[in-house]
């Protein structure tokens, strides 16, 4: 069902599941579960929210903002996404999981995904600590390539 | 104030939307992206995932 969001939360011996309206914050990862009624089906992407705030674009309202948090098929591919002014890189030793998923990645800050929380479904699996949230909003703010928006889960 | 609460500076979204050029569908934005995979115990919620300090 759109519109709602899994919010599971652990508590030593205890293990609590409950799906509630959607809540995150800038700085959270989020897996999108579902995009909005879309035949095909998408593979699970996970995204950092760069904004959290209501807005319009295109006439159409949103709530949340986002780039995508992407991983490389190979080395390859990591030299040639390295090489894009947009990625923003991420070692591996920069994310902490358990157990450790041994994937080095990037955000890519030069799509901007908008989204009505309200037209998907998602789950907050982690954050961003904020002084790399810092540094990645810079990034964004002071860098002048273009951006591309993507607005069809409005 | 405690560091860990300085609050975050926000993205200025009217001046980040005018470096907009282009609208895309979310199909061709992720078609050459590929997905971070996770741990079991990331995706079931049992452990979180935390992006700290760069090394």
């Amino acid at each position: 069902m759109a519109g709602r969001s899994v919010i599971r939360q652990n508590k030593s011996d205890y293990y609590k599941e409950e799906v509630k309206y959607a809540m995150c914050k800038i700085g959270d990862i989020i897996l999108i579960e579902r995009y909005k009624d879309r035949g095909r089906t998408l593979r699970r992407h996970s995204f950092v929210v760069v904004d959290d705030k209501d807005g319009e674009i295109h006439g159409l309202p949103y709530d949340m903002v986002c780039n995508v948090f992407s991983s490389f098929k190979n080395e390859e591919q990591r030299k040639r996404k390295l090489n894009y002014p947009g990625n923003f890189p991420i070692a591996n030793e920069d994310t902490h999981t358990q157990p450790d998923n041994g994937k080095s990645g990037y955000i890519k800050t030069d799509q901007l995904y908008f989204f009505n929380k309200n037209k998907i479904e998602y789950t907050v699996i982690g954050n961003i600590q904020p002084d790399i949230l810092e540094l990645v909003l810079e990034f964004i703010d002071t860098s002048d390539f273009e951006e591309e928006a993507i607005i069809d889960n409005l | 104030m405690s560091a860990n609460l300085k609050p975050i500076k926000r993205l200025d979204m009217e001046k980040l939307k005018s470096r907009i050029t282009k609208v895309i569908s979310t199909e061709e934005a992720l078609k050459d992206v590929e997905p971070m995979e996770w741990p079991e115990e990331v995706l079931s919620g049992k452990t979180k995932v935390i992006i700290t300090r760069r090394k």
